[in-house]
C-alpha cells in the first residue's frame, strides 16, 4: 500500500530524510520512530503530497504520487503533527466543509462522525475553532479524518495533546480500522504505544532508517534489552552510563 | 513608574525591532542602508507639520477671524468659539468611539500579549496604564488631524503668549478627560460584550472615524469660508454650548469662565481617579463567551452553493474579518466624497477608485491565502490543486471590487452627468482586478510567512508597497487611458484616439499576464505552500 525507493529529502544542506526504502502492506500498522528532528515529520509530508521530495520515488495504493497527488489525497487520510485548522470557522463548519471537499456520502460520514464525536466527547463544535486548545483541535482532526474511513491512514504522533481517555480511544479506533482493512502509519513518540500497537517498527535516525521489523526482529538486530525503551536507546546511540552522568552532575 | 517606563520603552524597541527583521529579511540580498528610526519619524513629522498642519492652520484661522466678529446669538459666545466648540464635539464623539471598543478588546480581554504580561512580576496598575498608554497613542492619530481647526483658533484671535500654555492644558485635560469617560464606559460594557463583538466593532469605529475625519475636510473648510458660514453655523449653537457636554467645559474653559474651568479640571481629575480605581482591580475580564452546552446533536449544514465549497467558505472567513469591512468600504467612499466637495474631476476619481479596487483586490486575496497558512498542512492536504485554491480568491476579490466599481461610476454618472465611457472600462477593469488579484495571493505566499500575524498584515510591508504600485500603473494603463482627456493632450488625430481606447488597456492586461504566468504554475505555488 505504501512503497517509497530512496526516498530523500534535503533542505539547503541538511539531509533531513536519507534514502529511505519502505514497504508497507494492506491491514498494517506501522509505527515509525526516531528522536526529535530525525526525519520523521518529513517523511510522512512527502508520503501524504505536502512536500516535493528532493528525490526517490512514492507509491501509494500501487499509484505514483506525482502523477496521481489528488487522486492519492482524496482517498488517504491525514492526522497532521500540528492540527491546524480555519480559526474563524466553526467547527461544524469545517466538518461541512470537509465533506463537501472530500463529496463523501453525507448520510454515511454524518453517522459515523456522531459515533466519534459520542466517545471522544465532542460537544463544542458550535464553537469557533480559534478557540479550541490543542486537544481539542485535535481530536476534532481525528474525528473528521476517521469519519471518510480511508483506507490509508497517516498519523504524525497523534497522541500527544490528548486526554488519556482519548488517547485510548484512538488506540482502539486504530485497532479497529486496521482489523478492518485499512493500512496505518503512525510516527510516535511514546515507544509504549509502538510497542503495544503496531505489527512493525521503523526507527528513524538523523534521516536514516537504522533498524526496522516486528519488535523481535529488532531485538535480534542488535539492539540490546527487552523493552523498546531499551532497544530504541541502544539502537539510536544512547548511552545508558553517560547519561547517568549527566543527569547527577545537574 | 519606573516600571511604566521600561514597558513603554520595551514596547517602542519592539515596533522598530519588528520592523527592521522584516526589512532585513527582504534586502537581504541588497545594500543595507542605515536609516535611523529618528530620522525616518522627523520626516513623517516634518511632512505632516509642514504639508498639512500649518496649511491648513493659517486657512482655518482667516475662516476663524471672519466668525470672529459675530456674536452668537443668546450666548456669551462669539461665532468663531460655537466653531470650536463643534470641533471640540467632534473630537470628543470621534474618540469616545474609537477609545470604548478599543479598551474593551485591547485592555479588558485576554489577548496573548496581556496573558504574558500578567505572568511577569509586574503590578497590574502598571499594565492596565500601558495598556492605557497604547490606545491613547493609537488614537492620537484622530486627534492630530483635528491639530489645524485648534491652531487655527489660536492665531485668529491672537491669543496672547502666556495663554498658550493654559490652552493646551485645557486641550490635555480635554483628552485625558475622554480617556477616563471611555475607560470607564468600557469598563462597564466589557461586562456583556464579547472580545469578537468589541474587535468587530473596533474596527468599524476606526473605519467610520477615518471616513468621518476625511468628509470632515472635504466638507467644513469650505462651508467655514463660505459667505454664509454664520448663517449655516446657527443651527449648531444648541449642540456646541450645552451645558452637559464635555466639548462645552473645554470651550468655556478656553474662555476662562470660572464654572467651566472647575467642571472640565475637576471631573478630568475624577476620571483620573476612576481609571486608577479600574488600574488597581485590572485583571482581563471576559475572554470568550461560554455558552451553554447543547443537548442533542449539532445540525452540519451542507455547504453546497452555487461556487463550491471552497469559495463558499473563502468568503465566510472574509465576512468574518472585521477588517474587510473598510477594504470594501474605502474604494467607494474616498471617490465619492471627494466627488461631493467637488474637488476632483472625473478623471481624477475614477482613477482613484481603479486604483483602490486594484489595490485592494490583491490585499484581500492575499489575506484570504493568509487563512490557508493559518491552516497549514491541513489546506496542504485537502484533493484541490494549489491553482484552484488560489483562483478561488481571486475570484472572489475581483467580483466583489467589480461591483464596487461599477457602483462608484453609477454615483459618479449621477453626480457629475459624464463619464459614461468608464462602464466600458468594466470588463478591463474586471480581467485586470482578477490578475491583481492573483498577483496579491501569490505575493503573499512568496514572502516570509508568519501564522501568529493576521488577515491584514498579510499584505503590510514589502508586499504592500509593491502592489501599491502595480494597482497604480494597471489602474493608469486602463482607466486614465479611456479618458478622451488624455488623448486631447497627447494632441492624437480620431483615428488614433478610437485605437488607443481599447489599446491600451488590452496591452496592459496581456502585458501583466505575461509577468504573472510562471508564478501561477502548479510547481511554484506548491512550492510556495512547502516553504510555510
Ligand atoms: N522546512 C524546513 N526547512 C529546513 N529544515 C527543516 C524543515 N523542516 C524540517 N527541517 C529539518 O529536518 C529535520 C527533520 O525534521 P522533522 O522531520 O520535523 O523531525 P521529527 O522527526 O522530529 O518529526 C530537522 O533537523 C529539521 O530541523
Ligand atoms: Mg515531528
Amino acid at each position: 500500500m505504501i512503497r517509497t525507493r530512496n526516498l530523500t529529502k534535503k533542505f539547503a544542506e541538511k539531509i533531513a530524510v536519507n534514502n529511505l526504502n519502505l514497504q508497507i502492506d494492506a491491514g498494517e500498522i506501522y509505527g515509525f520512530l526516531g528522536p526529535n528532528g530525525a526525519g520523521k515529520t518529513t517523511t510522512i509530508k512527502m508520503l501524504t503530497g505536502i512536500l516535493y521530495p528532493t528525490s526517490g520515488e512514492i507509491s501509494i495504493m500501487g499509484k505514483n504520487i506525482r502523477k496521481h497527488e489528488l487522486e492519492i489525497k482524496r482517498a488517504i487520510g491525514v492526522v497532521p503533527d500540528e492540527p491546524r485548522m480555519y480559526h474563524d470557522l466553526r467547527g461544524k463548519e469545517f466538518v461541512s466543509f470537509i465533506m463537501d471537499i472530500y463529496d463523501v456520502d453525507r448520510e454515511e460520514a454524518k453517522k459515523r462522525f456522531d459515533e466519534i464525536c459520542d466517545v471522544f466527547d465532542i460537544d463544542y463544535l458550535d464553537e469557533f475553532i480559534g478557540e479550541y486548545s490543542h486537544g481539542m483541535s485535535q481530536k476534532l482532526m481525528v474525528a473528521t479524518v476517521l469519519m471518510r474511513k480511508p483506507k490509508v491512514l497517516f498519523l504524525d504522533e497523534p497522541t500527544v495533546g490528548l486526554d488519556a481517555r482519548s488517547a485510548r480511544v484512538l488506540k482502539m479506533l486504530l485497532r479497529k480500522y486496521a482489523d478492518e482493512g485499512s493500512t496505518i502509519f503512525m510516527t510516535t513518540h511514546i515507544l509504549e504505544i509502538a510497542e503495544k500497537m503496531c505489527e512493525r517498527i521503523g526507527i528513524i535516525n538523523e534521516g536514516d532508517l537504522i533498524a526496522e521489523g516486528t519488535l523481535d526482529e529488532l531485538r535480534a538486530s542488535g539492539g540490546k534489552g527487552e523493552h523498546l525503551e531499551d532497544i530504541f536507546l541502544s539502537l539510536t546511540g544512547a548511552n545508558d552510563e553517560e547519561m547517568k552522568e549527566i543527569v547527577e552532575g545537574l | 513608574m519606573r516600571e511604566l517606563m521600561i514597558l513603554i520603552k520595551y514596547k517602542f524597541k519592539m515596533w522598530s525591532e519588528k520592523s527592521r527583521r522584516v526589512k532585513s529579511r527582504s534586502l537581504l540580498t541588497r545594500k543595507k542602508v542605515n536609516f535611523p528610526g529618528w530620522l525616518l519619524w522627523l520626516l513623517i513629522g516634518g511632512g505632516f507639520g509642514g504639508g498639512f498642519v500649518v496649511p491648513l492652520s493659517i486657512l482655518m484661522s482667516r475662516a476663524f477671524k471672519q466668525l470672529n466678529a459675530i456674536q452668537a446669538p443668546g450666548t456669551a459666545f462669539s461665532m468663531s468659539e460655537i466653531m470650536l466648540g463643534m470641533y471640540g464635539f467632534m473630537i470628543m464623539l470621534m474618540l469616545l468611539l474609537n477609545d470604548v471598543p478599543s479598551i474593551v478588546y485591547n485592555v479588558v480581554s485576554e489577548n496573548e500579549e496581556t496573558s504574558l504580561l500578567f505572568s511577569l512580576p509586574i503590578k497590574r496598575s502598571v499594565i492596565f496604564l500601558l495598556k492605557v498608554f497604547e490606545i491613547l497613542s493609537g488614537t492620537s492619530l484622530i486627534f492630530a488631524f483635528f491639530l489645524p481647526f485648534l491652531i487655527g483658533y489660536a492665531i485668529s484671535i491672537k491669543m496672547a503668549w502666556y495663554l498658550i500654555p493654559i490652552y493646551i492644558l485645557d486641550v490635555a485635560a480635554f483628552v485625558l478627560l475622554i480617556m477616563g469617560i471611555s475607560s470607564i464606559i468600557a469598563a462597564f460594557v466589557a461586562r456583556f460584550m464579547s472580545s469578537t463583538t468589541a474587535k468587530r466593532l473596533n474596527v468599524i469605529m476606526y473605519t467610520m472615524s477615518i471616513l468621518g475625519v476625511v468628509a470632515i475636510f472635504n466638507i467644513l473648510p469650505g462651508k467655514m469660508t463660505s459667505t454664509n458660514a454664520a448663517g449655516w453655523l446657527k443651527n449648531y449653537i444648541g449642540l456646541a454650548t450645552h451645558p452637559f457636554l464635555p466639548s462645552t467645559w473645554f470651550l468655556g474653559a478656553v474662555k476662562s469662565e470660572p464654572r467651566y474651568i472647575i467642571l472640565l479640571y475637576g471631573i478630568c481629575a475624577l476620571s483620573l481617579w476612576g481609571i486608577w480605581q479600574l488600574s488597581s482591580r485590572y485583571s482581563t475580564g471576559i475572554s470568550r463567551k461560554y455558552k451553554k452546552k447543547e443537548i442533542g446533536k449539532v445540525s452540519i449544514a451542507s455547504n453546497k452553493s452555487l461556487f463550491g465549497p471552497l469559495v463558499n467558505k473563502d468568503l465566510k472567513l472574509l465576512l468574518r474579518e472585521g477588517n474587510s469591512l473598510f477594504l470594501f468600504i474605502y474604494p467607494l467612499v474616498f471617490p465619492l466624497i471627494m466627488l461631493f466637495a467637488g474637488s476632483w474631476n472625473s478623471a481624477g476619481v475614477m482613477l482613484m477608485a481603479g486604483f483602490l479596487s486594484l489595490d485592494y483586490s490583491a490585499v484581500i486575496s492575499g489575506g484570504l491565502c493568509f487563512f490557508e497558512i493559518q491552516a497549514y498542512p491541513t489546506s496542504a492536504l485537502l484533493p484541490l490543486s494549489k491553482k484552484k485554491i488560489v483562483f478561488a480568491k481571486a475570484f472572489i476579490s475581483s467580483s466583489i471590487y467589480t461591483t464596487i466599481y461599477i457602483i462608484t461610476i453609477l454615483v459618479a454618472l449621477f453626480i457629475v452627468k459624464s463619464g459614461w465611457i468608464m462602464m466600458l472600462t468594466v470588463p478591463f477593469v474586471f480581467v485586470a482586478l482578477f490578475e491583481m488579484a492573483i498577483y496579491g495571493g501569490v505575493a503573499y505566499l512568496s514572502s516570509p510567512k508568519n501564522i501568529s500575524a493576521n488577515f491584514q498584515s498579510a499584505m503590510k510591508g514589502t508586499n504592500g508597497l509593491k502592489t501599491a504600485a502595480i494597482g497604480g500603473l494597471i489602474s493608469a494603463g486602463i482607466v486614465l487611458s479611456s479618458f478622451f482627456g488624455i488623448a486631447n493632450a497627447l494632441k492624437l488625430s480620431m483615428f488614433f484616439r478610437i485605437l488607443l481606447f481599447p489599446t491600451a488597456p488590452i496591452v496592459t492586461i496581456i502585458a501583466f499576464w505575461y509577468f504573472l504566468k510562471d508564478k501561477v504554475t502548479e510547481e511554484h505555488l506548491k512550492e510556495m505552500f512547502e516553504k510555510a
